[in-house]
């Protein structure tokens, strides 16, 4: 449902290969560098080390930024109408002139992918989308060496690699086994 | 009904549950007809703005968030400048203010809310009394400020200390007044209430608290404030944020189930045929006690007026979802720092556990609230990041860990950590977030 986040139609997301990810960080370095961001500052994607001792020892890694959600929590929160979506392609993205600094978005978003720079107001991913309007890749697909990242149509991302990857994480985290019980 | 006027679907109102519902309906894929009453003649308003318009952080328009175009874009026939005077739940008809009459299938009621005024001699009537709630509050106390040197605030709330923060910002000798004991009172844990207390007398706000206003009086220069048992106190204007009522007088309560607002079930359904509510206008159910709760918050009228949409495009949908958060949460900026607060740090009673987190300064950091190991309740300040986590943990209701130092005082990183555990997100357990230029620690 437009609107109601149903559909794939259109969205882009990131597909990401946790079996070839290295954990280099250029991802990271490069999404500073493209969206001026300080070095000791935030980064909008940010990569997590996963670690189990063993046996058998398991060490991954996880590069996440903006999710582009589907049924983005995020715009529903925000109070200006500064968050809106790219068409084609439903990145969401900030329009910084209409940010107030509220952070409503950073309570409303799930994965801590909004980030507060030093004026205040919010900033994200946007999926590099000034270099795709000229056919580009965004600078963290460009730079991983291994391809492990790619951006691309969700639609073309099958459900039976979409599988192989959840059950990449879901490998990975059940060795970090904690005793909880949900 | 002769002379009535036949509508399908009726909005009443015209805020952000009102928009969303509008939004809803069309994405459900309703294409009939729209018709939207509304006591203001012009685009829907955000009074959560108003700080930022008062602060001049944004312009006035600004505080109209989906723009004037609206209702062109959405195709909305609009009755605007007579509210709804009355409802007849029975014969589904709305009578307006200036007597035409509307026939309806379906009708909303988003009439959002207004400031509470209470009924105290020389109050209501005070020229230099102003309320801060809609768009003309705003426009009026920005007048005043040209002039006004000194202001008492009335209601340490979210909005009293949004706006005692704004006008002592904006120069004036600011006085911060409350009927409660704390700040903040239902939203902070007393602890953390008397750390931004802190923060306020360290801008040169004065607080007051456990203060009762008994009646408002005459001066020159401006209104004298009289309490019960507490001296009286003299400003150039006072600034009323006690609360807000929701605009329900037209509502005929034998027939529409009221309480603070009209109660409704999680599609937004009231007990009246064809009839919906949302926003400050609803009264929904909390996801943490199955109870209904007013909420009075943008995000979640916005939510419900989607929901309802939806529901009225004939589209099943209910309105908990995971991250609509029904339960009380709210964050602001406020005085440098970021607090935030969710589901209800004042939970007490048998097996509620309070855990108070400080900096290395000693200054508190977050307040969890515990129920038999169950995070009930969260007050955090800065940690934005984090909040995600601590978020989820509140909303799936995840088991915390046993805490290893007796005394319940940990860091809150140390928290963090632990509850990067939580199966939910399991992979974060050993959470390590790295940065450019960190060295890989590779255990093999």
């Amino acid at each position: 449902m437009p609107g109601g986040g149903d559909t794939l139609s259109d969205q882009l997301g990131f597909i990401f290969e946790v079996a070839a990810c290295s954990g280099c960080m250029a991802c990271v370095v490069a999404c500073q560098d493209q969206n001026d961001l300080p070095g000791d500052g935030p980064s909008f994607r940010q990569v997590t080390k996963l670690e189990q001792d063993g046996p058998p020892p398991v060490l991954a890694f996880l590069s996440l930024s903006c999710q582009h959600c589907g049924d983005a929590p995020c715009l529903m929160a925000c109070p200006t109408g500064a968050i809106f979506r790219h068409h084609p392609g439903e990145v969401v993205d900030v329009n910084r002139d209409l940010c107030v600094g509220c952070r409503s978005c950073a309570l409303a978003c799930p994965f801590g992918a909004v980030h507060f720079l030093a004026d205040g107001k919010m900033a994200k991913c946007n999926f590099c989308h000034q270099y795709m309007a000229h056919g580009l890749q965004p600078a963290c697909v460009r730079i991983c060496p291994t391809g492990a990242l790619r951006l691309g149509p969700l639609e073309d991302y099958s459900q039976d690699k979409a599988a192989q990857a959840s059950r990449s994480i879901l490998q990975a985290a059940a060795h970090q086994a904690t005793g909880f019980k949900e | 009904m002769k002379g009535a006027l036949s509508v399908a679907n009726l909005i009443l109102g015209n805020g952000g549950a009102a928009a969303h519902a509008v939004m809803g309906l069309r994405a459900a894929g309703y294409s009939g007809s729209l018709d939207m009453v509304s006591g203001e003649d012009g685009a829907g308003f955000n009074p959560m703005l108003l700080p930022y318009f008062l602060k001049r952080a944004i312009n006035h328009e600004a505080c109209f968030p989906f723009g004037p175009d609206f209702y062109e874009r959405h195709g909305v026939t609009r009755h605007f400048g007579s509210p709804a005077s009355a409802l007849d739940a029975q014969a589904r008809t709305v009578t307006l203010a200036d007597c035409r009459t509307l026939c309806y299938e379906q009708c909303l009621v988003a009439t959002g809310a207004r400031a509470l005024v209470p009924p105290l001699p020389g109050l209501a009537d005070n020229p230099r009394m102003f309320t801060f709630r809609d768009q003309h509050d705003g426009l009026r106390l920005t007048r005043a400020l040209g002039w006004a040197r000194s202001a008492v605030v009335l209601g340490g709330s979210l909005v009293g200390v949004k706006l005692a923060e704004v006008l002592a910002g904006r120069g004036l000798e600011v006085t911060l007044v409350d009927l409660a004991p704390q700040l903040l009172p239902g939203a902070a844990h007393p602890l953390m209430a008397e750390y931004i207390r802190g923060l306020f007398e360290q801008r040169g706000v004065a607080v007051r608290l456990g203060h009762e206003l008994k009646a408002v009086g005459e001066r020159e220069g401006g209104p004298r404030l009289d309490f019960q048992g507490s001296p009286s106190l003299e400003a150039d204007i006072c600034c009323l944020c006690i609360g807000v009522r929701p605009n329900l007088d037209f509502l005929n309560p034998t027939q529409v189930p009221l309480a603070t607002g009209v109660l409704v079930d999680e599609t937004q359904r009231s007990r009246a045929p064809g009839l919906f509510a949302a926003g400050d206008a609803a009264e929904g159910l909390n996801a943490q006690t199955g109870r209904h709760q007013w909420f009075g918050l943008w995000g979640k009228a916005c939510y419900q007026g989607r929901v309802a949409g939806w529901n009225m495009a004939g589209v099943s949908r209910a309105y908990p979802g995971a991250y609509a958060g029904t339960w009380p949460e709210f964050i602001t900026p406020l005085l440098g720092r970021v607090f935030s607060s969710l589901g209800d740090p004042n939970r007490q009673g048998e097996g509620v556990r309070t855990i108070l987190c400080r900096d290395q300064q000693g200054d508190p950091k977050a307040v969890l609230v515990l129920e038999n190991q169950v995070l009930v309740g969260l007050n955090l300040l800065d940690q934005v990041n984090d909040l995600g986590l601590l978020r989820g943990a509140l909303i799936r209701r995840l088991p915390w860990p046993e805490p290893r130092n007796p005394q319940n005082e940990v860091v809150l990183d140390r928290l963090l950590a632990e509850l990067g555990g939580l199966p939910a997100s399991g992979f974060l357990k050993s959470r390590q977030v790295l940065r450019a230029g960190t060295p890989v620690d590779f255990p093999i």
